[in-house]
């Protein structure tokens, strides 16, 4: 499958490397479960860092505004964030969708200054994946895909970079399925 | 009425080393007039960390902390505009424009210094006092 072109662990290997390139936390702290924010102390320009870090390394574009924001933007304010800055109901139903275990135990009226500390390795790294997983079959000329220096996806007869979805129209591709299928609001 | 204050410190080194790395890091952080106002001054990073501080301190302002992960759209849509005087102010746009309505906020005010490796910088935003208080 075009999808799978670079595996998991090799992505989650450069998310691991993007932390502690940005942070200089020790490789050997750090799990796939490990709150960027709780465990490994990362502050807010390092996540910015780690962010752009992997755009380069895999050639993509990360989201660049929350799931909870689309969710506003999508099907009205209120309905993920309320008026004191607290995550709904249903924005709590969605982030465990969206972020599985990492928000295992979240609760409506948690406030969204406290969602940072829901993003670990895994969650960064599933970002990324949701990205490729986008890849079509084959490039526009018609041709396979390769990778370069294994992270970026390129087309094997020109070396045109992969055509990918921005992380914000993944997010929003999402929602729209999901609001298809499950008719949350 | 209800004031919401945040505060930011940051390492003017540490800034510059981002925005040099990554051109999408000034691009998407700082708006144009950001970009143009701080490359004009002597000490471009020490101007471009008081403006980061700035924002960051908004952000912690409005209780939505770190605007890193997925919430790096944050960042350039809060702007901090210049006077004649240098005087900074705050503009919101889009979601965070939002997310002053939605707290019912009527004024914001900044404040940024810089002095040797640091930059910081605090902001203070006034809201009605309709919104359910939390004690």
């Amino acid at each position: 499958m075009a999808q799978n072109m670079i595996n998991d662990e090799r992505i989650m290997q450069e998310v691991i490397d993007a932390i502690v390139h940005t942070t200089g936390v020790e490789k050997d702290t750090i799990t796939p479960d490990s709150s960027l924010v709780e465990d490994l102390g990362v502050l807010s320009l390092d996540f910015l860092d780690v962010n752009f870090r992997l755009e380069q390394v895999f050639g993509v574009k990360m989201a660049r505004n929350f799931v909870l924001e689309h969710v506003e933007e999508l099907f009205g304010e209120g309905m993920a964030i309320d008026e004191n800055n607290e995550v709904t109901e249903k924005g709590v139903e969605i982030l465990k969708m969206r972020l599985s275990e990492a928000a295992g135990d979240l609760e409506p009226g948690t406030p969204m200054d406290e969602l940072p500390a829901l993003v670990t390795p895994k969650t960064l790294a599933f970002a990324v994946k949701d990205i490729f997983s986008y890849l079509p079959e084959k490039s526009p000329a018609g041709a396979d895909w390769k990778t370069e220096d294994g992270t970026r996806i390129v087309c094997s007869q020109t070396g045109e970079p992969a055509a990918l979805p921005s992380g914000d129209e993944v997010v929003q591709n999402w929602l729209k399925s999901l609001q298809e299928e499950k008719q949350l609001f | 009425m209800r004031i919401y204050q945040g505060v930011d410190l940051v390492e003017i080194a540490r800034l510059r080393e981002a925005y040099e790395r990554h051109e999408a890091f000034g691009e998407d952080i700082f708006t144009e007039e950001e970009n143009e106002y701080c490359r004009s001054r002597p000490d471009v990073y020490s101007h471009l960390a008081g403006r980061f501080a700035a924002k960051e301190a908004c952000l912690k302002a409005f209780g939505v902390g770190m605007g890193g992960f997925g919430a790096t759209g944050r960042f350039g849509e809060i702007e901090v505009e210049s006077s004649p005087s240098g005087k900074p102010a705050l503009r919101l746009h889009g979601s965070m424009e939002k997310m002053g309505q939605r707290l019912k906020i009527s004024q914001a005010t900044v404040s940024i210094s810089h002095a040797g490796e640091y930059a910081i910088a605090t902001v203070i935003l006034v809201g009605e006092d309709s919104v359910e208080d939390d004690g």
